[in-house]
Protein backbone atom coordinates (compact mmCIF):
# COMPACT_ATOMS: atom_id res chain seq x y z
CA UNK A 1 0.00 0.00 0.00
CA UNK A 2 1.38 3.61 -0.61
CA UNK A 3 2.16 5.77 2.29
CA UNK A 4 1.47 9.46 1.19
CA UNK A 5 2.65 12.20 4.10
CA UNK A 6 -0.52 13.54 6.09
CA UNK A 7 -0.64 16.51 4.41
CA UNK A 8 -0.90 14.91 0.67
CA UNK A 9 -3.84 12.86 2.06
CA UNK A 10 -5.66 15.19 3.00
CA UNK A 11 -4.88 18.44 1.05
CA UNK A 12 -8.02 17.57 -0.97
CA UNK A 13 -10.30 17.79 1.75
CA UNK A 14 -9.04 20.58 3.58
CA UNK A 15 -9.33 22.68 0.01
CA UNK A 16 -13.07 21.69 -0.14
CA UNK A 17 -13.60 22.62 3.18
CA UNK A 18 -12.00 25.64 2.39
CA UNK A 19 -13.47 27.10 -0.37
CA UNK A 20 -16.72 26.09 0.93
CA UNK A 21 -16.14 28.00 4.11
CA UNK A 22 -15.11 31.16 1.83
CA UNK A 23 -18.40 30.46 -0.32
CA UNK A 24 -20.42 31.45 2.46
CA UNK A 25 -18.17 33.63 4.26
CA UNK A 26 -19.44 37.50 4.87
CA UNK A 27 -18.42 40.06 2.45
CA UNK A 28 -16.54 41.87 4.84
CA UNK A 29 -14.26 39.17 5.16
CA UNK A 30 -13.31 38.88 1.87
CA UNK A 31 -11.59 42.21 1.08
CA UNK A 32 -8.59 40.32 0.51
CA UNK A 33 -9.34 38.19 -2.51
CA UNK A 34 -8.98 41.76 -4.47
CA UNK A 35 -5.86 41.31 -4.59
CA UNK A 36 -5.29 37.58 -5.93
CA UNK A 37 -8.00 38.95 -8.48
CA UNK A 38 -5.35 41.44 -9.72
CA UNK A 39 -2.84 39.29 -9.65
CA UNK A 40 -4.48 36.88 -11.85
CA UNK A 41 -5.76 39.91 -14.06
CA UNK A 42 -2.21 41.23 -14.80
CA UNK A 43 -1.61 37.75 -15.95
CA UNK A 44 -4.69 36.85 -17.54
CA UNK A 45 -5.57 39.97 -19.51
CA UNK A 46 -2.17 40.35 -21.79
CA UNK A 47 -3.19 37.24 -23.49
CA UNK A 48 -6.84 38.29 -24.06
CA UNK A 49 -5.56 42.27 -25.62
CA UNK A 50 -4.19 40.14 -28.98
CA UNK A 51 -6.97 38.06 -28.75
CA UNK A 52 -10.11 41.05 -28.91
CA UNK A 53 -7.56 42.79 -31.29
CA UNK A 54 -8.31 39.81 -33.78
CA UNK A 55 -11.78 39.69 -32.68
CA UNK A 56 -12.83 43.37 -32.84
CA UNK A 57 -10.77 42.80 -36.80
CA UNK A 58 -13.13 39.94 -38.22
CA UNK A 59 -16.47 41.10 -35.83
CA UNK A 60 -15.68 45.04 -35.49
CA UNK A 61 -17.78 46.66 -32.72
CA UNK A 62 -20.95 48.45 -34.38
CA UNK A 63 -20.83 52.45 -34.40
CA UNK A 64 -23.63 54.70 -34.05
CA UNK A 65 -24.03 55.77 -37.84
CA UNK A 66 -21.55 54.14 -40.04
CA UNK A 67 -22.27 56.46 -42.72
CA UNK A 68 -21.19 59.77 -41.70
CA UNK A 69 -18.48 61.21 -42.73
CA UNK A 70 -15.68 62.19 -39.98
CA UNK A 71 -16.51 65.88 -40.14
CA UNK A 72 -20.14 65.03 -39.87
CA UNK A 73 -19.79 63.20 -36.22
CA UNK A 74 -17.41 65.92 -35.38
CA UNK A 75 -20.77 68.47 -35.44
CA UNK A 76 -22.69 65.72 -34.68
CA UNK A 77 -20.82 65.63 -31.43
CA UNK A 78 -20.24 68.99 -30.85
CA UNK A 79 -24.01 69.65 -31.09
CA UNK A 80 -24.89 66.72 -28.62
CA UNK A 81 -22.32 68.49 -26.45
CA UNK A 82 -24.00 71.84 -26.59
CA UNK A 83 -27.58 70.14 -26.21
CA UNK A 84 -26.10 68.50 -23.06
CA UNK A 85 -24.13 71.28 -21.41
CA UNK A 86 -28.06 73.43 -22.02
CA UNK A 87 -30.12 70.96 -20.78
CA UNK A 88 -27.42 70.39 -17.77
CA UNK A 89 -27.57 74.85 -17.50
CA UNK A 90 -31.47 74.39 -17.46
CA UNK A 91 -31.24 71.23 -14.51
CA UNK A 92 -28.74 73.74 -12.32
CA UNK A 93 -31.24 76.43 -12.98
CA UNK A 94 -33.84 74.55 -11.49
CA UNK A 95 -31.35 73.59 -9.13
CA UNK A 96 -30.49 77.08 -7.35
CA UNK A 97 -33.67 78.13 -7.34
CA UNK A 98 -34.40 75.26 -5.62
CA UNK A 99 -31.06 75.97 -3.08
CA UNK A 100 -32.34 79.85 -3.05
CA UNK A 101 -35.62 78.08 -2.12
CA UNK A 102 -34.22 76.14 0.89
CA UNK A 103 -31.24 78.99 1.68
CA UNK A 104 -34.32 80.81 2.95
CA UNK A 105 -35.49 78.22 5.61
CA UNK A 106 -32.10 77.78 6.53
CA UNK A 107 -31.28 74.36 4.24
CA UNK A 108 -27.96 73.04 4.10
CA UNK A 109 -25.80 74.15 1.41
CA UNK A 110 -24.37 72.21 -1.20
CA UNK A 111 -20.96 73.17 -3.11
CA UNK A 112 -20.84 73.30 -6.62
CA UNK A 113 -19.26 71.18 -8.80
CA UNK A 114 -16.79 71.06 -11.49
CA UNK A 115 -15.72 68.16 -13.49
CA UNK A 116 -12.58 66.98 -15.55
CA UNK A 117 -12.79 64.88 -18.17
CA UNK A 118 -10.28 61.87 -19.23
CA UNK A 119 -10.44 59.91 -21.79
CA UNK A 120 -8.75 55.79 -21.12
CA UNK A 121 -8.57 53.13 -23.42
CA UNK A 122 -10.87 49.52 -22.20
CA UNK A 123 -8.29 47.07 -21.66
CA UNK A 124 -10.76 44.07 -21.83
CA UNK A 125 -13.91 43.11 -20.34
CA UNK A 126 -14.14 40.66 -17.43
CA UNK A 127 -16.43 37.93 -17.07
CA UNK A 128 -19.84 39.06 -16.35
CA UNK A 129 -19.83 42.24 -18.62
CA UNK A 130 -17.63 44.20 -16.44
CA UNK A 131 -15.28 46.27 -18.48
CA UNK A 132 -11.40 46.54 -17.21
CA UNK A 133 -10.18 50.35 -17.84
CA UNK A 134 -6.95 51.19 -18.23
CA UNK A 135 -6.20 53.56 -14.81
CA UNK A 136 -7.35 53.61 -11.57
CA UNK A 137 -6.94 55.24 -7.90
CA UNK A 138 -3.88 57.07 -9.42
CA UNK A 139 -5.64 59.57 -11.82
CA UNK A 140 -8.25 59.59 -8.70
CA UNK A 141 -10.95 57.38 -9.46
CA UNK A 142 -12.83 56.09 -6.81
CA UNK A 143 -15.64 53.76 -6.38
CA UNK A 144 -18.77 55.57 -7.98
CA UNK A 145 -16.72 57.65 -10.49
CA UNK A 146 -18.80 58.43 -14.23
CA UNK A 147 -18.12 56.87 -16.98
CA UNK A 148 -19.29 57.91 -20.34
CA UNK A 149 -18.81 57.37 -23.95
CA UNK A 150 -18.97 59.59 -26.96
CA UNK A 151 -18.62 62.52 -25.00
CA UNK A 152 -21.68 62.36 -23.35
CA UNK A 153 -23.14 58.48 -23.51
CA UNK A 154 -23.66 57.53 -20.00
CA UNK A 155 -21.68 53.91 -19.91
CA UNK A 156 -21.91 53.38 -16.25
CA UNK A 157 -20.40 53.68 -12.81
CA UNK A 158 -16.47 52.18 -11.69
CA UNK A 159 -17.39 49.88 -9.04
CA UNK A 160 -13.99 48.61 -8.15
CA UNK A 161 -10.65 50.10 -8.10
CA UNK A 162 -7.32 49.41 -7.59
CA UNK A 163 -4.06 51.57 -8.30
CA UNK A 164 -3.18 51.09 -12.00
CA UNK A 165 -6.75 49.40 -13.40
CA UNK A 166 -10.34 49.77 -12.91
CA UNK A 167 -14.15 47.92 -13.36
CA UNK A 168 -16.78 49.43 -14.85
CA UNK A 169 -20.44 48.14 -15.53
CA UNK A 170 -22.33 49.33 -17.64
CA UNK A 171 -26.00 50.38 -17.47
CA UNK A 172 -27.34 47.96 -19.59
CA UNK A 173 -25.30 44.98 -17.40
CA UNK A 174 -28.15 42.61 -15.92
CA UNK A 175 -26.36 43.39 -12.45
CA UNK A 176 -26.56 46.89 -13.03
CA UNK A 177 -29.42 48.94 -10.92
CA UNK A 178 -32.28 50.64 -12.02
CA UNK A 179 -32.08 54.26 -12.29
CA UNK A 180 -34.60 57.43 -12.62
CA UNK A 181 -34.27 59.14 -16.21
CA UNK A 182 -36.55 61.67 -18.48
CA UNK A 183 -37.66 61.35 -21.43
CA UNK A 184 -37.34 64.65 -23.78
CA UNK A 185 -41.03 65.61 -25.32
CA UNK A 186 -39.02 67.56 -28.18
CA UNK A 187 -35.67 68.52 -28.74
CA UNK A 188 -35.90 71.86 -26.03
CA UNK A 189 -36.11 69.92 -23.60
CA UNK A 190 -39.11 72.11 -21.77
CA UNK A 191 -41.55 69.45 -21.38
CA UNK A 192 -40.44 65.90 -19.90
CA UNK A 193 -41.73 62.52 -18.17
CA UNK A 194 -39.90 60.74 -15.69
CA UNK A 195 -39.43 56.94 -15.79
CA UNK A 196 -37.50 54.11 -13.70
CA UNK A 197 -35.30 52.18 -15.84
CA UNK A 198 -34.39 48.67 -15.25
CA UNK A 199 -31.60 46.48 -17.50
CA UNK A 200 -33.32 44.11 -19.03
CA UNK A 201 -30.00 42.29 -20.10
CA UNK A 202 -29.94 42.21 -23.66
CA UNK A 203 -28.45 45.66 -23.86
CA UNK A 204 -31.70 47.87 -23.81
CA UNK A 205 -33.32 49.09 -20.57
CA UNK A 206 -37.27 48.89 -19.24
CA UNK A 207 -39.31 50.96 -17.87
CA UNK A 208 -43.10 52.52 -17.19
CA UNK A 209 -43.75 56.36 -17.77
CA UNK A 210 -44.93 58.38 -14.96
CA UNK A 211 -47.55 60.90 -16.30
CA UNK A 212 -47.92 64.06 -14.30
CA UNK A 213 -50.43 64.87 -16.84
CA UNK A 214 -53.52 63.67 -18.61
CA UNK A 215 -52.77 66.86 -21.08
CA UNK A 216 -52.87 64.80 -24.87
CA UNK A 217 -49.76 66.73 -26.78
CA UNK A 218 -47.67 64.85 -24.32
CA UNK A 219 -46.81 62.10 -26.22
CA UNK A 220 -44.39 59.58 -25.68
CA UNK A 221 -42.87 59.02 -29.24
CA UNK A 222 -39.85 56.13 -30.51
CA UNK A 223 -36.27 57.90 -31.08
CA UNK A 224 -36.97 60.53 -28.38
CA UNK A 225 -34.13 61.04 -26.32
CA UNK A 226 -33.90 59.09 -22.42
CA UNK A 227 -31.27 61.07 -20.35
CA UNK A 228 -30.75 60.61 -16.38
CA UNK A 229 -31.87 62.56 -13.65
CA UNK A 230 -31.61 60.62 -10.74
CA UNK A 231 -30.77 61.59 -7.24
CA UNK A 232 -28.20 58.61 -6.78
CA UNK A 233 -25.95 59.23 -9.43
CA UNK A 234 -23.66 62.57 -9.05
CA UNK A 235 -24.81 66.36 -10.15
CA UNK A 236 -22.32 66.27 -12.41
CA UNK A 237 -23.79 63.16 -14.32
CA UNK A 238 -27.28 64.67 -14.41
CA UNK A 239 -29.25 64.82 -18.18
CA UNK A 240 -25.84 62.46 -19.51
CA UNK A 241 -27.94 60.86 -22.18
CA UNK A 242 -28.83 57.10 -21.67
CA UNK A 243 -30.61 56.50 -24.92
CA UNK A 244 -33.64 56.78 -27.25
CA UNK A 245 -36.84 54.91 -27.16
CA UNK A 246 -36.60 51.95 -29.14
CA UNK A 247 -39.74 50.92 -28.57
CA UNK A 248 -43.06 51.49 -26.95
CA UNK A 249 -45.64 48.86 -25.39
CA UNK A 250 -48.85 49.21 -23.74
CA UNK A 251 -48.95 48.14 -19.96
CA UNK A 252 -51.50 45.75 -19.73
CA UNK A 253 -51.95 45.47 -15.36
CA UNK A 254 -51.57 49.51 -15.93
CA UNK A 255 -53.46 50.84 -19.34
CA UNK A 256 -52.57 54.47 -18.23
CA UNK A 257 -49.03 54.07 -18.22
CA UNK A 258 -47.20 52.77 -21.12
CA UNK A 259 -43.81 50.66 -20.71
CA UNK A 260 -40.63 51.86 -23.02
CA UNK A 261 -37.54 50.40 -24.05
CA UNK A 262 -34.13 52.46 -24.66
CA UNK A 263 -31.34 51.15 -26.50
CA UNK A 264 -28.18 53.25 -26.00
CA UNK A 265 -26.47 55.49 -28.86
CA UNK A 266 -23.73 52.95 -28.42
CA UNK A 267 -25.00 49.57 -29.74
CA UNK A 268 -22.69 47.39 -27.38
CA UNK A 269 -21.81 49.38 -24.31
CA UNK A 270 -19.38 46.67 -23.54
CA UNK A 271 -17.35 46.77 -26.71
CA UNK A 272 -15.95 50.55 -26.47
CA UNK A 273 -12.72 51.46 -27.39
CA UNK A 274 -13.04 54.18 -25.84
CA UNK A 275 -14.33 55.88 -22.49
CA UNK A 276 -14.48 59.04 -20.77
CA UNK A 277 -14.01 59.75 -16.91
CA UNK A 278 -15.94 62.06 -15.26
CA UNK A 279 -13.58 62.99 -12.34
CA UNK A 280 -14.86 66.00 -9.99
CA UNK A 281 -11.90 68.62 -9.81
CA UNK A 282 -12.78 69.32 -6.39
CA UNK A 283 -13.36 66.28 -3.57
CA UNK A 284 -16.45 65.59 -3.51
CA UNK A 285 -19.20 63.67 -1.49
CA UNK A 286 -22.62 63.83 -2.90
CA UNK A 287 -24.84 61.05 -4.21
CA UNK A 288 -23.81 57.69 -5.38
CA UNK A 289 -19.72 58.30 -4.36
CA UNK A 290 -19.78 56.85 -0.97
CA UNK B 1 0.12 15.13 -16.84
CA UNK B 2 2.74 18.08 -17.41
CA UNK B 3 1.51 20.48 -15.38
CA UNK B 4 3.20 23.96 -17.76
CA UNK B 5 1.51 23.02 -21.04
CA UNK B 6 -2.18 22.66 -18.71
CA UNK B 7 -1.12 26.40 -17.71
CA UNK B 8 -0.14 27.59 -21.00
CA UNK B 9 -3.19 26.02 -22.62
CA UNK B 10 -5.26 27.56 -19.41
CA UNK B 11 -3.72 30.99 -20.28
CA UNK B 12 -4.61 31.01 -23.59
CA UNK B 13 -8.52 29.32 -22.97
CA UNK B 14 -9.00 32.12 -20.49
CA UNK B 15 -7.76 34.84 -23.14
CA UNK B 16 -10.62 33.56 -25.13
CA UNK B 17 -13.03 33.10 -22.68
CA UNK B 18 -12.83 37.34 -21.86
CA UNK B 19 -12.05 38.13 -25.50
CA UNK B 20 -14.86 36.51 -26.82
CA UNK B 21 -17.27 36.39 -24.04
CA UNK B 22 -19.09 39.65 -25.58
CA UNK B 23 -18.82 38.79 -29.06
CA UNK B 24 -21.04 35.95 -27.95
CA UNK B 25 -23.14 36.69 -25.67
CA UNK B 26 -25.02 38.60 -28.36
CA UNK B 27 -27.22 41.93 -26.46
CA UNK B 28 -25.81 40.87 -22.53
CA UNK B 29 -28.06 38.70 -22.23
CA UNK B 30 -25.02 36.38 -20.00
CA UNK B 31 -25.84 33.55 -22.33
CA UNK B 32 -22.47 32.72 -23.82
CA UNK B 33 -20.33 29.41 -23.99
CA UNK B 34 -17.35 28.43 -22.08
CA UNK B 35 -13.70 28.08 -23.40
CA UNK B 36 -12.47 26.84 -19.63
CA UNK B 37 -15.00 24.17 -18.97
CA UNK B 38 -14.47 22.00 -22.52
CA UNK B 39 -10.45 22.26 -21.17
CA UNK B 40 -11.63 21.21 -17.67
CA UNK B 41 -13.81 18.33 -18.99
CA UNK B 42 -10.82 17.10 -21.30
CA UNK B 43 -8.12 17.18 -18.89
CA UNK B 44 -10.54 14.97 -16.38
CA UNK B 45 -11.04 12.46 -19.62
CA UNK B 46 -7.44 11.99 -19.66
CA UNK B 47 -5.66 12.69 -16.64
CA UNK B 48 -4.96 10.60 -13.61
CA UNK B 49 -7.85 11.23 -10.97
CA UNK B 50 -6.27 13.20 -7.98
CA UNK B 51 -4.46 16.07 -11.03
CA UNK B 52 -7.94 16.17 -13.25
CA UNK B 53 -9.25 17.35 -9.42
CA UNK B 54 -6.25 19.73 -8.81
CA UNK B 55 -6.80 20.69 -11.95
CA UNK B 56 -10.71 21.53 -11.66
CA UNK B 57 -10.11 23.28 -8.75
CA UNK B 58 -7.63 25.38 -9.88
CA UNK B 59 -9.78 26.29 -13.07
CA UNK B 60 -12.36 27.11 -11.11
CA UNK B 61 -10.52 29.60 -8.70
CA UNK B 62 -9.18 31.36 -11.61
CA UNK B 63 -13.38 31.79 -12.64
CA UNK B 64 -13.89 33.14 -9.45
CA UNK B 65 -11.24 35.86 -9.09
CA UNK B 66 -11.78 36.87 -12.59
CA UNK B 67 -15.64 37.05 -12.13
CA UNK B 68 -16.33 39.75 -9.64
CA UNK B 69 -20.04 39.41 -8.42
CA UNK B 70 -22.57 43.02 -8.38
CA UNK B 71 -23.15 44.30 -4.71
CA UNK B 72 -26.16 46.14 -3.80
CA UNK B 73 -24.68 49.15 -3.00
CA UNK B 74 -22.95 49.96 -6.05
CA UNK B 75 -19.72 48.14 -5.95
CA UNK B 76 -18.00 44.80 -6.54
CA UNK B 77 -16.90 41.35 -4.62
CA UNK B 78 -14.67 38.67 -5.68
CA UNK B 79 -15.97 35.44 -3.77
CA UNK B 80 -13.57 32.24 -4.18
CA UNK B 81 -15.08 29.14 -3.92
CA UNK B 82 -18.48 28.74 -5.95
CA UNK B 83 -16.53 28.31 -8.99
CA UNK B 84 -14.16 25.98 -7.82
CA UNK B 85 -16.60 23.54 -5.74
CA UNK B 86 -18.67 23.41 -8.65
CA UNK B 87 -15.89 22.41 -11.25
CA UNK B 88 -14.64 19.95 -8.87
CA UNK B 89 -17.82 18.38 -9.14
CA UNK B 90 -18.37 18.69 -12.56
CA UNK B 91 -14.59 16.52 -13.29
CA UNK B 92 -16.03 14.42 -10.37
CA UNK B 93 -18.84 13.62 -12.62
CA UNK B 94 -16.45 13.00 -15.47
CA UNK B 95 -13.89 10.45 -13.25
CA UNK B 96 -17.03 8.29 -12.65
CA UNK B 97 -18.31 8.07 -16.14
CA UNK B 98 -15.13 8.32 -18.31
CA UNK B 99 -14.66 4.31 -18.20
CA UNK B 100 -17.60 4.01 -20.03
CA UNK B 101 -17.38 6.69 -23.19
CA UNK B 102 -15.36 6.82 -26.27
CA UNK B 103 -12.61 9.32 -25.31
CA UNK B 104 -11.28 9.79 -29.28
CA UNK B 105 -14.85 11.27 -30.00
CA UNK B 106 -14.88 14.56 -30.60
CA UNK B 107 -18.76 14.45 -29.20
CA UNK B 108 -17.79 13.15 -26.20
CA UNK B 109 -16.00 16.09 -24.79
CA UNK B 110 -19.58 17.94 -26.35
CA UNK B 111 -21.64 15.51 -23.94
CA UNK B 112 -19.34 15.71 -21.22
CA UNK B 113 -18.84 19.37 -21.25
CA UNK B 114 -22.61 20.60 -21.14
CA UNK B 115 -23.30 17.85 -18.49
CA UNK B 116 -20.55 19.08 -16.60
CA UNK B 117 -21.34 22.49 -16.81
CA UNK B 118 -24.79 22.12 -16.03
CA UNK B 119 -23.89 20.21 -12.66
CA UNK B 120 -20.86 23.34 -12.06
CA UNK B 121 -23.65 25.77 -12.27
CA UNK B 122 -26.26 24.26 -10.01
CA UNK B 123 -23.14 24.16 -7.79
CA UNK B 124 -22.47 27.96 -8.07
CA UNK B 125 -26.25 28.77 -7.91
CA UNK B 126 -27.04 26.49 -4.59
CA UNK B 127 -23.76 28.38 -3.05
CA UNK B 128 -24.78 32.06 -4.13
CA UNK B 129 -28.28 31.71 -3.23
CA UNK B 130 -27.22 30.00 0.29
CA UNK B 131 -24.71 33.30 1.25
CA UNK B 132 -27.30 35.51 -0.47
CA UNK B 133 -29.96 34.22 2.01
CA UNK B 134 -30.99 36.59 5.10
CA UNK B 135 -29.08 40.16 4.72
CA UNK B 136 -29.15 39.53 0.55
CA UNK B 137 -25.68 42.19 -0.21
CA UNK B 138 -25.88 40.44 -3.17
CA UNK B 139 -27.72 41.22 -6.92
CA UNK B 140 -28.53 37.93 -7.47
CA UNK B 141 -31.67 36.18 -8.62
CA UNK B 142 -31.48 32.47 -8.40
CA UNK B 143 -34.29 31.94 -10.97
CA UNK B 144 -32.83 34.14 -13.83
CA UNK B 145 -29.59 32.94 -13.16
CA UNK B 146 -30.91 28.90 -13.75
CA UNK B 147 -32.02 30.38 -17.05
CA UNK B 148 -28.92 31.68 -18.07
CA UNK B 149 -26.44 29.59 -16.97
CA UNK B 150 -28.84 26.80 -18.29
CA UNK B 151 -28.54 28.03 -22.09
CA UNK B 152 -24.92 28.41 -21.39
CA UNK B 153 -24.50 25.13 -20.64
CA UNK B 154 -25.91 23.99 -23.70
CA UNK B 155 -23.95 26.59 -25.68
CA UNK B 156 -20.57 25.03 -24.23
CA UNK B 157 -21.10 22.22 -26.34
CA UNK B 158 -20.59 24.49 -29.21
CA UNK B 159 -17.20 25.96 -27.54
CA UNK B 160 -16.36 22.21 -26.70
CA UNK B 161 -17.10 20.95 -30.27
CA UNK B 162 -14.59 23.68 -31.11
CA UNK B 163 -12.03 22.98 -28.89
CA UNK B 164 -11.85 19.54 -29.03
CA UNK B 165 -10.23 19.49 -32.16
CA UNK B 166 -7.22 21.65 -30.41
CA UNK B 167 -7.16 19.57 -27.41
CA UNK B 168 -7.09 16.29 -29.27
CA UNK B 169 -4.53 17.62 -31.45
CA UNK B 170 -2.67 19.00 -28.46
CA UNK B 171 -3.01 15.83 -26.18
CA UNK B 172 0.38 14.16 -26.70
CA UNK B 173 2.05 17.05 -25.29
CA UNK B 174 0.00 17.40 -22.09
CA UNK B 175 1.96 13.56 -21.00
CA UNK B 176 -1.46 11.77 -19.35
CA UNK B 177 -0.36 8.63 -18.23
CA UNK B 178 -3.20 7.07 -16.84
CA UNK B 179 -4.94 3.77 -17.15
CA UNK B 180 -8.30 3.72 -17.16
CA UNK B 181 -10.09 0.88 -16.22
CA UNK B 182 -13.22 0.87 -18.79
CA UNK B 183 -16.10 -1.65 -18.66
CA UNK B 184 -16.77 -3.58 -21.49
CA UNK B 185 -13.21 -3.36 -23.03
CA UNK B 186 -9.44 -3.64 -22.26
CA UNK B 187 -8.17 -1.33 -20.03
CA UNK B 188 -6.97 2.20 -21.84
CA UNK B 189 -3.86 3.64 -21.61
Amino acid sequence: MQHQPLIVRWSMPIAIVLLFVLSLAPIRMLSWTDWFSDQVQVVILPIAGPIEFVVDFVVPPEISNPLATQREKVIADELDIVRTQLLQTRQENHRLNTLIEQFTRGAAIMPDLDVRQAQRPRSSNLIGDLLVIRTGKIEGLTQGTVVVVDAIQLLGKVTRVNDRVSMVRPITASSAQPILATILLESSGKNQLRCLLTPVGDGTLIGEVARPTTNETWQVRIDQEVRLLDDQWPQHAQMLMIGNIERIENNESQPLRQRIIVRPTVADLRRVSDVILRLPALDQTDGGDS
Amino acid sequence: MNWFVLAFVAWITFGLELALGPVLDSGSSGVHPSMIIPLMAFVALYAPRKQALWAAILLGIIIDLLAPMARADGGSVVIVGPHALGYLLGAHFILAIRGMLIRRNPLTLVIISIASSFIAQVVVIALITLRNMGTSPLIWDAGDQLVERSFSSLSTGISALVLSVIFFALAPTFGFHSSVPTRFARTIR
